[in-house]
């Protein structure tokens, strides 16, 4: 048995290089290029007229439920990793146990099918 | 025990050497870790190059040949030309969250690196839960694309942003399943531990050709490439969530996508195509470990650039459709299938 932290130690120090160099790149980027500004540059992209109304004002509902929806399906998976890896020591109740678990959030799954969660609204 | 190895430390060895001997491990652990970094900058420089070369050959075209022989120094040529470009902070975007969203797409897809290895013991670091640190770090990379979508402020960005997460956070969960698949094969995370056992017994594309088929389609969606690269319909969107971005902070979205890029067909790689493993059992002079992961990595390359070149895209509610509809089902049940095989083989049983 390794020990885990020394592993995620060093992943931390290759993780704070990385991030060190995507500072350094930051920096670089307004130090190295030309600047020019003005107010017409600086407004935001539009094609060509000036904008009417504030980027965020209104968004679709189906963008929300596609995140509600990814937090039970992820869950579900974080839940199954621990089965997977171990299942060959937590023999066949292990694998009832994991089918009970599967059905019931599958069952929520052809719920969310028949009611219509899942299809994409048509704009018309 | 502690105290005997106390006396012999400080009582044979001399302690500056004992320093200096720490302190070159360390100089030599960080240089490893720079030149990995290096390396795969260099790739992604050289992927950007191949990809045009390759579509233009497609299309019957020159690509580019100027700067270089064959445009071999293009890619440097480009990053220059990053460099000295103006980067442009709109008035009315969100300031700091404008400027850390890109560093952290690019941060996380270089993290990922660390624990992919690509030879017998090539590998920096080898974490016994190694599947699971790329699953996570790849969901982390939603935030820098919600980020700059949202902190742009501007209707393009946002809609390409939401739009890119959507999709992706889609996409993910049909990965942790494939993830899932071959995890009940290997019976642990550590990622070199996989194609261990790929070489002990066969490898995962035969057993289970049909993930490996959607593992690549997956991919292509989780990285917004064609033919799903809905967020940045140029038709459309114009350019999706980096359509405020220039300079340095563009190229460093454009970095962090082909690096993701490289890294998940690694891990298909990996995965599926046994890794390091020789097809032909031995490693022969040149033909090393590291030349056989190169080798299948490029094919996956190619792939990935002949489906761009070949389809035409997806309409969005289409793609939603196909990867939970579809793909979700798919998968879950490829899931319990495996299992009940597995368990009629007798693996589960007492």
């Amino acid at each position: 048995m390794k020990d885990i932290l020394i592993d995620f130690k060093y992943i931390g120090i290759f993780s704070s290089i990385a991030i060190v160099l995507g500072v350094v790149i930051l920096i670089l980027s307004y130090v190295a290029g030309k600047h020019k500004r003005y107010n017409e540059k600086l407004t935001g992209y539009e094609c060509g007229f000036n904008p009417f109304e504030d980027g965020l004002s209104r968004v679709d509902t189906s963008f929300y439920l596609v995140g509600i929806l990814l937090l039970v399906f992820d869950l579900e998976l974080v839940f199954l990793f621990p089965w997977a890896v171990s299942s060959s020591a937590t023999k066949i109740e292990g694998l009832f146990g994991m089918l009970i678990f599967f059905a019931i959030i599958m069952l929520g799954f052809v719920y969310e099918l028949r009611a219509g969660a899942l299809t994409w609204k048509k704009e018309n | 025990m502690f105290a005997y190895f106390y006396n012999k430390i400080w009582t044979d060895i001399d302690v500056s050497f004992l320093q200096l001997i720490f302190t070159l491990t360390f100089i030599t652990q960080i240089l490893e870790l720079l030149l990995l970094i290096i390396g795969v900058l260099i790739g992604v420089a050289y992927f950007t190059l191949l990809e045009r070369k390759l579509i233009s050959a497609i299309q019957r075209r020159l690509g580019p040949n100027v700067v270089g022989a064959y445009g071999l120094l293009q890619p440097l040529a480009d990053g220059l030309k990053f460099l000295i470009k103006e980067t442009i902070t709109p008035t009315h975007a969100h300031g700091i969250l404008f400027i850390i969203a890109p560093a952290i797409s690019f941060i996380l897809s270089i993290i990922m690196w660390v624990v992919l290895p690509v030879g017998y013991n090539v590998v920096l670091v080898d974490p016994d839960l190694g599947l699971l640190f790329c699953f996570c770090i790849g969901a982390l990379a939603v935030y820098g694309i919600i980020l700059a979508g949202w902190s742009s402020n501007s209707k393009y960005s946002f809609l390409g942003g939401l739009r890119s997460t959507a999709q992706m956070i889609s996409y993910e969960i049909t990965i942790g399943f494939v993830y899932l698949c071959v995890i009940v094969f290997t019976q642990s995370l550590n990622i070199s531990e996989i194609v261990y056992i790929q070489s002990a017994t066969i490898w995962f594309c035969i057993p289970l050709c049909f993930l490996a088929v959607i593992y690549f389609i997956l991919i292509l969606a989780e990285t917004n490439r064609h033919p799903f690269d809905l967020p940045e319909a140029e038709a459309e969107l114009v350019a999706g969530y980096n359509v405020e971005y220039s300079g340095m902070i563009f190229a460093l979205f454009f970095l962090g996508e082909y690096s993701n890029m490289l890294s998940m067909s690694s891990m298909a790689v990996i995965l599926f195509f046994g890794g390091w493993l020789s097809p032909f059992g031995g490693y022969v002079g040149v033909f090393t470990g590291c030349f056989w992961f190169m080798l299948k990595l490029a094919v996956m390359l190619f792939l990935f650039i002949i489906a761009r070149a070949a389809f035409p895209r997806y309409r969005y509610d289409q793609l939603m459709s196909l990867g939970w509809k579809i793909f979700l089902p798919l998968t879950a049940g490829f899931f319990v299938l495996e299992v009940l095989v597995l368990t009629s083989l007798g693996c589960f049983s007492v």
